[in-house]
């Protein structure tokens, strides 16, 4: 039988918590990754001592040992299934304060990160013998403009054009890649920045949304159908999840 | 490069978990694809700076054969 273990980066709050929780509910395996812990993690683990695996790990570090990592984890725990890129960085800077580092800090983690990681998760070695699946958290920010979101946008656009072309290369060996779009999530990282993300924004914004903003389940939903044998047809696809909000004004 | 470090880098490219030792047949391997053939095209711009052309390796059945296409770059 092959095995049900996939990577999720990301893990230890919002989105990537959220897929994590709901992969174990569903018996899979699953490693996570966060640069540190959390509560949240800690209950995971024991709550999943047989199948929650955890690595504290800064993600862009060291990016081009990471496909070797993944070499590593697949020795200690079995062949991957799949992966979800969950980890994400987001910075508001109008454009005209934005610098080399700034970008590269964002692309790092957002893209660069995914990228290594993916490469290390479709090697023969890693990935079972009958294939998998890799799903990319990108944004509605890739496709919507947003004062101030320059480098979160090319990011994620990033990871769009990166998923078209993985799925073509990697569908040879029933290997499918496809990202996810969330809108505006509601999440302790949006919860945390209250000065920023004040309630005459959360107003905003859901007046933007006809169904309302979202929560991380609505996106782990349909990570989880992604991953899971229904979607076994589907690769090189965005899926918006965003209650309406690229239906426009 | 070395004959080993050609051998190894092969290795990785073709994703195999046993090293190569050179004297296998690279149409036995399911691994010797399309992507293992991208894959030593870049091998040797990056390490040779040769731009081999993707025709060149439809003839190319062993290690041995392969290794001529380098010349003189690989050394025992």
């Amino acid at each position: 039988m092959q095995s049900k273990l996939i990577l999720v980066t990301g893990v230890s709050s919002g989105i990537g918590f959220q897929i994590a929780s709901d992969l174990l509910k569903e018996s899979y395996s699953v490693l996570g990754v966060s640069r540190n812990s959390s509560e949240k993690v800690k209950a995971l683990q024991s709550t999943y001592p047989e199948t929650f695996y955890f690595e504290s790990l800064d993600l862009t570090e060291n990016i081009d040992a990471l496909p070797k990592w993944v070499m590593t984890q697949s020795k200690k725990i079995g062949r991957f299934s799949g992966f979800v890129h969950s980890a994400g960085a987001q910075q508001i800077l109008p454009l005209q304060f934005n610098s080399h580092k700034n970008m590269l800090d964002i692309f790092n983690l957002n893209v660069f990160s995914g990228l290594a990681l993916a490469q290390g998760i479709s090697d023969k070695r890693v990935m079972n013998k009958k294939g998998g699946s890799i799903v990319v958290i990108s944004s509605i920010a890739s496709k919507i403009g947003e004062p101030g979101l320059v480098n979160y946008s090319a990011s994620k656009a990033a990871l769009n054009g990166a998923m078209r072309t993985m799925a073509k290369e990697l569908a040879t060996r029933n290997i499918r890649v496809n990202s996810v779009l969330p809108g505006f999530i509601m999440t302790e990282m949006i919860e945390k920045c209250k000065d920023v993300y004040n309630e005459a924004y959360i107003e905003k914004m859901n007046s933007k949304y006809p169904l309302g903003i979202g929560e991380p389940q609505d996106v782990s939903n349909i990570v989880c159908f992604l991953l899971g044998e229904k979607s076994h047809w589907v690769t090189g696809s965005e899926f918006d999840v965003n209650g309406g909000a690229n239906l426009g004004v | 490069m070395t004959k080993k470090d050609f051998l190894n880098e092969l290795t990785e490219i073709m994703q195999l978990d046993e090293v190569l030792i050179g004297d296998e047949v690279l149409e036995d391997f399911d691994e010797w694809d399309s992507m293992a053939n991208l894959g030593v095209l870049s091998m040797f711009d990056i390490e040779f700076s040769t731009n081999l052309e993707i025709d060149s390796l439809k003839n190319i059945k062993t290690i041995t054969e392969l290794m001529v296409l380098a010349g003189d770059k690989i050394s025992d």
